[in-house]
Parts: structure tokens; sequence; C-alpha cells
């Protein structure tokens, strides 16, 4: 079997952006060169990496106007978990803090807003998270006692969480410990703004295991066949 | 064994008790902040909200001959912090022993070496009930101990997204009669039904406000007020701390408000906005920290001195006699006579002692009763409007007051007919607002409408504004029906305001504010004010029934015998009240305060007052006006029927053409009631609040919206 060496260059060009994206690069979102105010989906470095952000709270699911929702039972649906709020129109913006009055962003001018509102970072497919780092603005505002950032699967379920303070100026809070597999969605909790918000992820093989079922589902199915 | 005779027993306890008394035992009187035993109900703790700053105290009395010489407080058995020396600069403990009130709280005489014990600014973050405890240790090292009780309640944190603005609408003294009566005026029924609602009818989320304080089952409007926006409850009088055991009003124990902590922790700006003289109780218990609500001078000083701690931006009201400096002689205006229009005392200024400085970051303040407090505003940067016009023209300024009255501003109805042109009597030379000396009065709804927009310009973090309708109350008092009533309106057109604002509509079309919590509440009721009827005459019969019935009773045999005439004439109940039906003008006030079969009120926490259900041409003397006595004000009628050496100028002016009401209270005026009353709530949180619950609860609620947020 031979290949065009074209062909070649390209399956190598493959192969390498594959090697890339495994590998624990980082992405880094600074939300700098976008306009205060403008919706954080339109940032250039998180729509590359396939990030994409949604307010967010924890409760019962409510309609657009807040009220609950019943299911087929006409009963009301209580299940408490993380959600997308769609009580609201606006999207996830950034702000100029310094504007804002909470000081100078550690990367300025902007940081992403979640003073008002706890925000859902999807990732567009499950990831192995290894690192997850960020800065909190320059100044003393935020949410007294302890705030989370939490990392869920797929199903909503948490799979790790950063704790830390949010009125401690221009802190940088890291993810401890060993990477967290299999997260979909992150929750970073209201209060304050975040900056350079660093990740190094790789999305989970998905493939691998799928295969390793499949085969050996149709071995197993071969296997009764014969003794049929 | 033989029991001892009962009289020997009473015996060594009288000798044992006398003992106790003289010797003055070594104990702990009070515990602040106020709390039950654990075997209480929680509900009954002083309670907080994580990090919400307050101050621990404990009075604590020697042995005979001795004296306290350290209290230390322990939190749930671990020590945080030691009193044992006078107030220091930068030092957050006390140990006072000077100045104390001459009783304690059981009534006993003061005994000698008693010290007053603090540690300001305690803060706890942890949700659940807490124990309290002070141990205090005299020259010999005897110690005692006492043991008390505090809940911290937690927020649900992300619940939602937050409120980030909170509007506060305080309809003072406003019950629901006063609601009802407003919608009566203002729209009118058909069918049995109101033809539109009153805006703050319209708000989505309805709950019913317990109001007692902590010393009374009816309440002042200093605790009042501060109840909603510190959590906790105080005494008569007391604006935003405990009560406690020295003589100055304002080294009290203080518990922080909503808008400090907002303040401190998001960077939320602060708006009052009042009818009343800004320094009266329901504005100050939004910013100031002090136990005697009479307190002008130090109260609006701390407006400005400790303005960077509540973020304060906007003030609006009247009370520019506090801001004058002393011997400021206002002459003329009020008829040609002149006056000082300064109350700045030294009496009633502030100084903080070194600890409640240290404790919560608070100016020294001075005794300074010639302070030029406008003069300094302005230095502060603050842009200063005395009028309408001045209001109207300010823009939207980085900080913002306004002082338009001397003392309480002018009520709605005298404010309207003022820009009508109306006068108050067919000889009158002068409008009401002339009178006063100040003809170009802004209404209530005009002052929110710009401390909305300077707040909204100047806020990216949000804010916290307190609308107060003052008058409601103070016309209660006086059971001015008609003027209640128009305030009652005014009040309404400045929750449409808010409401606005929300919605993005009327002065904010286009820019809707969801993340905004309004509420609409009082601070309490007054006057037992009750919807009893209308009238039975056309205005022009009701005057002449007036003059020919006058006070005198029916002198027909049978049951009517010996009652009022004129009342069995006019009031009209049930089926004979009908539907009272007011015109109301392109101004959104009634186009005559006295239709045909109008609108007629009872008074169930009334006092003695003659009754002849017209509209009282002028408003009651207010006293708090520095020019009350100098012509013309001082021929305002005064309410006072009890006055033992009536005057024209005293008695009260319906005296002569009314029927006389025996009160049900003692004194001059209507009072405030115990009665629970309605809050209506709009926007971001507003599903918070529902149910009957306390005024304090109110708090969580807003700290809930504004710190863990709420779906809806």
């Amino acid at each position: 079997m031979s290949f065009h060496p074209l062909s070649r260059v390209a399956i190598a060009t493959a192969l390498f952006a594959a090697l890339a994206q495994t590998a624990n690069a980082d992405t880094t979102l600074n939300f700098d060169s976008l306009t205060a105010g403008s919706a954080a989906n339109s940032d250039p470095a998180a729509l590359a990496a396939g990030i994409s952000f949604d307010n967010a709270y924890y409760g019962a699911p409510v309609d657009a106007n807040g009220n609950g929702i019943v299911d087929g039972n006409g009963d009301l649906i209580t299940t408490q978990a993380w959600r997308v709020d769609p009580t609201v129109s606006s999207p996830v913006a950034v702000a100029n803090t310094q504007a804002q009055g909470w000081g100078t962003a550690p990367s300025s001018p902007n940081a992403l807003d979640a003073t008002q509102s706890a925000i859902l970072l999807h990732f567009a497919a499950p990831q192995d998270v290894s690192g997850f780092s960020f800065t909190l603005p320059d100044s003393t505002y935020g949410t007294l006692g302890s705030s989370e950032v939490d990392f869920l699967d797929a199903t909503g379920q948490q799979l790790g969480a950063i704790i830390f303070t949010e009125g401690t100026p221009l802190a940088l809070i890291s993810l401890g410990g060993g990477p967290i597999l299999g997260v979909k969605d992150v929750v970073l909790a209201s209060g304050t703004y975040y900056d350079n918000i660093t990740i190094t992820a790789v999305p989970v093989p998905a493939a691998l295991p799928l295969m390793l079922s499949s085969m050996a589902g149709l071995f197993a199915f071969s296997r009764r066949r014969k003794t049929a | 064994m033989k029991k001892p005779h009962y009289l020997a027993t009473l015996a060594v306890a009288s000798v044992l008790a006398a003992g106790v008394e003289s010797a003055n035992a070594l104990d702990i009187s009070r515990l602040t902040p106020p709390s039950n035993p654990l075997s209480a109900t929680a509900t009954t703790l002083s309670r907080f909200i994580p990090g919400q700053r307050f101050d621990l105290q404990a009075t604590a009395s020697p042995d005979a001959s001795q004296t306290i010489t350290q209290v230390e407080f322990f939190v749930d058995g671990t020590s945080v912090g030691i009193a044992n020396a006078a107030p220091v600069i930068g030092v957050k403990t006390s140990l006072v022993t000077a100045g104390l009130a001459s009783k304690l709280k059981d009534g006993r005489t003061t005994p000698a070496g008693t010290a007053v014990a603090s540690l300001r600014g305690y803060s706890n973050l942890t949700p659940g009930v807490h124990t309290l405890t002070a141990t205090a240790t005299q020259g010999n090292g005897a110690q005692t101990t006492s043991t008390g009780n505090f809940e911290v309640v937690g927020i649900a944190a992300n619940a939602g997204r937050k409120a980030k603005n909170i509007i506060i609408l305080l309809g003072d003294g406003m019950g629901a009669s006063h609601r009802t009566a407003a919608r009566i005026v203002l729209n009118g029924y058909a069918q049995g039904k109101a033809k539109a609602k009153l805006a703050m009818d319209t708000f989505t989320n309805t709950a019913m406000i317990m109001t007692a304080s902590l010393d009374t089952i009816v309440t002042d409007s200093a605790p009042g007020m501060a109840n909603y926006v510190n959590g906790n409850k105080a005494n008569s009088g007391q604006e935003g701390v405990w009560p406690d055991d020295t003589n100055d009003a304002f080294d009290n124990p203080r518990v922080e408000y909503l808008s400090e902590f907002l303040a401190r922790t998001q960077g939320k700006k602060l708006g009052i906005v009042t009818t009343a003289d800004v320094f009266d109780a329901t504005p100050a218990a939004n910013a100031v920290h002090t136990s005697n609500r009479g307190n002008g001078t130090g109260i609006v000083d701390q407006y400005l001195d400790d303005a960077a701690n509540t973020n304060l931006t906007v003030l609006l009201g009247g009370g520019r006699k506090w801001f004058l400096p002393n011997a400021t002689t206002v002459s003329n205006g009020f008829g040609g006579a002149s006056f000082n229009g300064s109350a700045r005392t030294s009496g009633t200024d502030y100084v903080l002692p070194a600890d409640v400085r240290a404790g919560w970051n608070a100016a020294a303040g001075t005794l300074d009763p010639n302070r030029d407090l406008i003069a300094n505003f302005q230095a502060a940067g603050w842009t200063y409007a005395p009028d309408r016009s001045t209001l109207n023209a300010a823009g939207t300024p980085s900080k913002l007051l306004g002082l338009f009255a001397l003392s309480n501003m002018n009520i709605a109805k005298d404010k309207i007919d003022g820009r009508r042109g109306v006068l108050p009597t067919a000889t009158a030379t002068t409008k009401v607002v002339e009178d006063y000396g100040f003809p170009d009065q802004p209404l209530l709804d005009e002052m929110a409408v710009k401390a909305l927009k300077v707040l909204d310009a100047n806020s990216p973090s949000g804010f916290v504004l307190m609308v107060e309708g003052a008058s409601i109350d103070k016309q209660a008092h006086v059971m001015d029906s008609t003027r209640w009533i128009g305030d009652t309106l005014e009040f309404d057109h400045a929750v449409q305001k808010a409401k606005d604002y929300v919605d993005g509509t009327g002065d904010f079309a286009g820019t809707p504010h969801p993340d905004t919590l309004v509420i609409v509440t009082a601070d309490h009721e007054c006057s037992g004010a009750v919807i009893i009827g209308a009238s039975t005459k056309t205005d022009g019969a009701l005057q002449t029934t007036v003059a020919a019935d006058g006070n005198s009773a029916d002198t027909t045999a049978g049951l009517t015998l010996g009652q009022p005439l004129l009342r069995n004439h006019v009031v009209g109940t049930y089926a004979a009240a009908g539907f009272p039906n007011y015109t109301i003008a392109a101004d959104g006030y009634p186009q005559s305060w006295d239709p045909d079969y109008k609108l007629l009120v009872g008074y169930g926490a009334g006092a003695d007052r003659y009754e002849n259900y017209r509209t009282r041409p002028y408003p009651t003397n207010d006293t708090q006006q520095p020019g009350n006595n100098v012509a013309p004000l001082a021929t305002y009628p005064r309410n006072n029927v009890s006055d033992t050496s009536p005057t024209a100028a005293s008695r009260p002016y319906q005296q002569a053409d009314g029927y006389f009401i025996t009160g049900q209270v003692p004194g001059d005026q209507a009072v405030h009631t115990g009665g629970d009353i309605p809050l209506t709530a709009y926007g971001r949180g507003a599903s918070l609040l529902g149910g009957t619950i306390d005024n304090s609860d109110v708090f969580f609620a807003l700290t809930q919206a504004a710190i863990g947020g709420a779906v809806k």
C-alpha cells in the first residue's frame, strides 16, 4: 500500500494536530481582545478551544419565566442540579473591572463577569483536566466565606472542586492534586470576576472504550452463533 | 429529719436576699447580642448573615469593694477577644467604667466598679447556632460567666442570578387601609371591583409583616426600619444598635446595615430619599448608628463622615436645619420675621469612642455646632440641589445632595396645591409652600426618578435605594385623612417609577433592569386608620350640616339621644356608603380634595380630636420646623385638644366646627399600632418574600437575593 506524497503530508499534519491536542497544551482566557460588555462566547481563545459560557443556577428546572416545570405525570420536577439559567436573556459578558470599581484586572482590561450570576463553562466534549487556574481582580470585594469552582461530568455529577476565598486581591487560584477525568462543565461561583483562566486538558479518549466494548459484543455474538 | 419552720426559711431567704442586694454579687447583667436560653425557640435568637459585622458586649458588676478588671468573650468555647482597658486608638476591645447609666437592665442601681466590656466589629462565617460566653474577672480574681447565643443564617450560594439592585419603598405608617384608601381615591370602583390597581398592588408577591421591636409590640420608626436592613431587633428610638448600659447614644453595640455590608463586599452604592427631614428615623436607620433618633446633628454628620462605609451617593429630602451652621438667620419668606434656621447643637452631636472607630472604620466625629455641612458635602464632591429646579438641572452627578426644606418637606397635597396655584382659603394671600418658604419642592416620585438615574449612572456593581413616603405616617398621627391619602398617592407614584426602572418603561423606557428587587412595605401601621364608609352628603350639604350641627348632641328622645348629630347625619355605612368617586387631574391627584360623598376614615388608635370630615385648609403645625413659632407658621393649627392654656395658636382649628371624638390613647396624636402590615415585592428575588413573616426576616430574603441569588 502506498500513499501519494501529498497524502502523506496531510496525514502527518493530521497526526501532528491530534498529538498537539492530546498533549497538555494550555488554553488561557484573558478576554482582553474583546470590548467590555461583549459576550464571553465571542472570545477567540475560547472559541478555538471549544469552550462556551452560560449563566447558571443550582436548583430545580424552571422555564424562561422562572416557573417550575412539571413531568409527564403533572408533578413538579424538584431535582436539584446545576442548570443553564433560562430566565436570563443577556449572555455571559466580559467587563472592564477597573470601570466596575473592582480594581485593575490581572490581565487588563477585561475579566469574565460572574458578579451577578454563577457561570457554567462548557467543554465541547468531556476533558481530562490536569490544570485549572484563574486570578481574582484587584479588589477585596466578593462573597465572604468560601466559594467553589466545581467540575462536573456530562451527567452533572460533581467530580472535584477548587475551594477559595473571593475577597483576596489578585489571588491566583489553582487546581491541586491529580487530574480530574471526564469533565464536561465547570461551575464558576458567582460574586467575583475571573481572569487568566488557564486550562490544561485533553479530550477523553472516548473511542477506545467504545471500540473495545463493540468488539467484545461482536465476539460474544459470534461465540453464541457457533454454539447455537 | 425535722423540717425547718417555714417562717425560719423565709427569714433566712430574706437575709440572703438582702445580703445579695447589699453585697452586689459579681455578675453579668446584660449580654449582647440579645438572646434567649438555647432551650428557647431559635427564631428568637439574634441572627446574622455570614460575615455580617456586629458588636459583642457584656455589662459586668463586681462584688462590693471590687472592680471588674477584664471580660473575655468566647464563641463556641474559643476566645475571640479580651476587654481589659479603656478605649485606645486602633483597638477593637474596651472596658468602660465611666459614663454608665444609673440603673442596670434589671432595675438595680448600677453598682460601683461596674464595667461595660465590648468587642467591636465581630463577624462569623459559619452558618448555625453559636454560643456566646462572656467571662468577667474582678480584682481578686473571682470570675462569673454568662452564656447566650446567636445564629448565622446560611445563604444558598449560586441559587440563581443575583439582585444587583435593591429598592426599598417604605410608606411610613402605611397599613392595609392606607393602601385601600389611596386605591379608592385614585381609581374608583365599579361593579364592586377596583377600576385599576395601585402600582404597589401590581407587584407579584405579597407577605404579611410582623413589626414588633425588641422592647414593645408597637414599634417606632427607628427599629421599624432598621429591622428590615440589619435583620435584628432593637429598642424604640434605636437605629442600627442594641441597648446598652452607658449614657452615650453613639457608643451602643452596632449591627451592620445592608448598605454597609453590600458596600464592603460588593461595592454597591446607597441612596436615601425621603419626604421627611433626612435626620428622621427611617432614613437614618439605613446608614447611621445611634440609640437616640433625636440626635440630628450627629446623625447628619455621620452621613458624610462615614460615607466611605455606606457608599452613600444620593441623599434627598428635607432637613436643611441640621446642615446650616448654628445661628444661621433665616429671614423673610415666613412673613417677614426671622429666626435661627439651624438646629445644630453640641448636645445632639457625636464623638465616637476609639474602640467603635477601630471596629467599624468609622470617623471620630467632633462637637461642631458651627459646622457648615452643606459646604462640607460640596467639598467632598457632592452636587447640592436646594430646590426642584436645581434638582432637575443637576443631570446625573457622581453624588447628589438635595435639601428642599428646613425640616420635613411639605405634604403632597400642599405641594400640589402650590403648583396648581390654589390658596388654602378664600381670604389667604399665600400658598402653604410659600408660608414655609419653599415654594419649589419636588414630589417624591420626581426625587425617586432622579435618585435612580444618578445611582444607575454611578453604580456599576449595583445599589441599595430606600425611598420613604414619610408623611403618610406624620399626617396619620394628626388624623388628617386628606393629607395622608395624598401622600400615599405620592408614594404610589414613586412606586410606579421603581417598577418602570425594572421594566424599562416610563422614564426608563427601553432600558429594563430585571436584576432589581423592589419591595414596598411599611415600618408599622399608624393611627389604626380604617375605611368606615362615605359621606351621605354633597360637599355643599356637608358644609351646611357642619355649620348646623357642630358639636351638638341629639336631643330627640329615643335610641340616638345624646349621640353626635354631625356624625349621625353624615356617616354612611354599608350600602349607604356606596362608592366614593374622585376625579383625578392630569397631575395624578384629586381635582377636589372634598368631592361629594367623599370617603370617610376612622381612627382606631386616635387621640382626642374634633371631626368635621372636610379637608383642613392648613396642615397641622409641624413642631420640627425651626420657624413653627414665627409668623405665619405660628398661626397654623395645632392638634392638642388637651392644651391646658389654649390660645388662638395652640387650639385645634377644628375645635370650633366639628364634633368631639374621645380618643383611644392619651396625648394629642394618634399612635402607631401593632397590627401586621402588607409587603409587596417585584423583580429579581421577589419569590423569596411571602407568607406571614417577621420584619427581620425580610433582611435575610434581601441578602439571599443580593448575595446568593434567586431564580425568580
